[in-house]
């Protein structure tokens, strides 16, 4: 029998952390999984859980005096997508995880430390500019999201940190854009997913941004790319030539692979015709 | 290690691992086999209970999360008259057959009712998206709700 923690000041928890390696346990649907031995077999957790769903201050969603919005790292799926300060596209995104059982536990931060190429979240955070602030008792860093995950099931966080926080900068946008292919509308993971959003002000686009899940390691989002984009004219970015090579343009960057749920030619072809569904709704 | 919780409005006290599922605590402990074990991870909601009100998948809630919380299962709901409601809506719809998804699906219902107690049919598809039943094909399901929809008008 592993020890278990179960704080709900995240001082305690921290403190805990310094001494002991633990896995943290959110809402647990990615790590039940993983340590699953056979029915009627309790989980196999080789080390000590330390569980992050009592932790009160994490619970919470706020906006701090610059407008940028902070969810913390208890927050559950079904918590994000009832609140009124969420963005619509990351409701959106969540909504489309499993289903409503599983959404009541499982957290956003533990989508995001799970680190999946498919995890359902990573593409609209990547599209906000999202940050996280990890934090031990030694103090805390805050870094890009882009930072943070390094590959498939990878990212930087030392034992002793938790993810406290996720933050998204404030930012308008007058469109936006999110299909998610998957076997059923309901409890299937990813085959490939798109989500964008542009600021177009008199048929002028301000801002165009673009990301690609589950086509790569990582999620594909490309500034320089984006750049190409804003400053032109809708009519511009409409015209078939323009679209054509911009496909051509995201197609090096998207690399996806075959798997059980799909196959890496079906991916790419379905991300680039959505790249031009995108491009062509823009008004 | 000891837990204590709320089962069904009585207040409970089981000693296992913290890690052992809620499920396994329900069904081998607590003696309610109501909530069955399907798929064991969170695909098929034959394991549906209600955690502070929420539904939740018994299979991947380690007992150690539910210290301190409200449990309720079909073998409690069925004793409330919200519960009665849905049970017999299911019935009357012949939405049942072998009835292993049956304890899942009375629990989804409810809490969709609870929720919108004048449902659209998109709302209880929602509602009901995580529970798969192999033998109705879920029409009978979903009309089960609009059953309990009318007959309960009131109760909701
Ligand atoms: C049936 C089913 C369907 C699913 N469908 C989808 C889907 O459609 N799309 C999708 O994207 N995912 C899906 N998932 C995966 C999973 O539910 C999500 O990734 C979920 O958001 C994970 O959150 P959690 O709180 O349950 O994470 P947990 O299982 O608690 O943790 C996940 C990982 O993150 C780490 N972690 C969690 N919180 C922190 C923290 N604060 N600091 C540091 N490390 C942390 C854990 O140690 C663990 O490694 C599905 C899972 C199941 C079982
Ligand atoms: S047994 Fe829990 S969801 Fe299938
Ligand atoms: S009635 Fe048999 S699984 Fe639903």
């Amino acid at each position: 029998m592993v020890a278990i923690y179960r704080p709900t000041q995240l001082a305690d928890a921290l403190a805990v952390l310094t001494n002991e390696t633990c896995t943290v346990f959110a809402g647990g649907t990615d790590l039940m999984v993983r340590h699953r031995v056979r029915p009627n077999i309790v989980a196999d957790f080789s080390q000590p859980v330390m569980f992050i769903d009592a932790i009160t201050e994490l619970g919470q969603i706020q906006t701090l005096a610059d407008g940028t919005l902070r969810i913390g790292a208890a927050v559950t799926l079904a918590q994000l997508i009832a609140h009124p300060l969420i963005p619509d596209l990351l409701k959106q995104s969540a909504a489309k995880i499993a289903a409503p059982a599983l959404r009541n536990r499982a957290t956003l931060v533990g989508n995001v430390c799970n680190a999946s190429p498919a995890a359902d979240t990573l593409p609209i955070l990547y599209l906000l500019d999202a940050k996280v602030q990890l934090q031990s008792c030694q103090g805390e860093r805050t870094m890009a999201l882009t930072q943070f995950i390094l590959g498939p099931g990878q990212t930087p966080i030392d034992g002793c940190e938790l993810l406290t926080w996720l933050e998204i900068p404030p930012q308008q946008f007058t469109q936006t854009f999110y299909h998610k292919v998957g076997t059923r509308a309901a409890n299937a993971l990813t085959k490939v997913s798109v989500v964008a959003a542009a600021q177009v002000v008199d048929e002028h686009v301000l801002d165009w941004r673009i990301a690609f899940g589950a086509v790569a390691p990582t999620v594909v989002r490309s500034p320089s790319l984006e750049q190409l984009v804003v400053g032109l004219n809708v009519s511009q970015l409409q015209q078939t030539h323009f679209i054509t090579q911009l496909q051509q343009q995201y197609a090096e960057l998207i690399v996806p692979i075959d798997d059980q749920r799909s196959t890496a030619k079906y991916r790419k072809q379905v991300a680039l015709n959505l790249l031009k569904r995108w491009l062509l709704m823009i008004n | 290690m000891k837990i204590e919780f709320t089962l069904n409005q009585q207040p409970i006290a089981v000693d296992v691992d913290p890690m052992q599922t809620l499920l396994m605590t329900l069904r081998q402990d607590c003696g309610l086999t109501a909530s069955k074990e399907g798929c064991n991870e969170g695909e098929c909601g034959a394991c549906s209970v209600l955690v502070n009100g929420q539904l939740v998948n018994a299979c991947l809630l380690p007992i150690a999360q539910v210290s301190g919380n409200h449990v309720q299962t079909l073998e409690g709901l069925r004793q409330t008259e919200k519960g009665q409601c849905v049970i017999n809506a299911l019935l009357e719809a012949k939405g049942v057959q072998c009835g292993f998804c049956s304890p899942g699906m009375v629990l989804a219902l409810y809490v969709l009712l609870e929720q919108h107690p004048q449902p659209t049919e998109q709302q209880v598809r929602t509602a009901l998206s995580g529970n798969l039943c192999r033998c109705t094909g879920y029409s009978m399901i979903v009309d089960a709700a609009f059953i309990a929809a009318t007959k309960g008008a009131g109760l909701w």
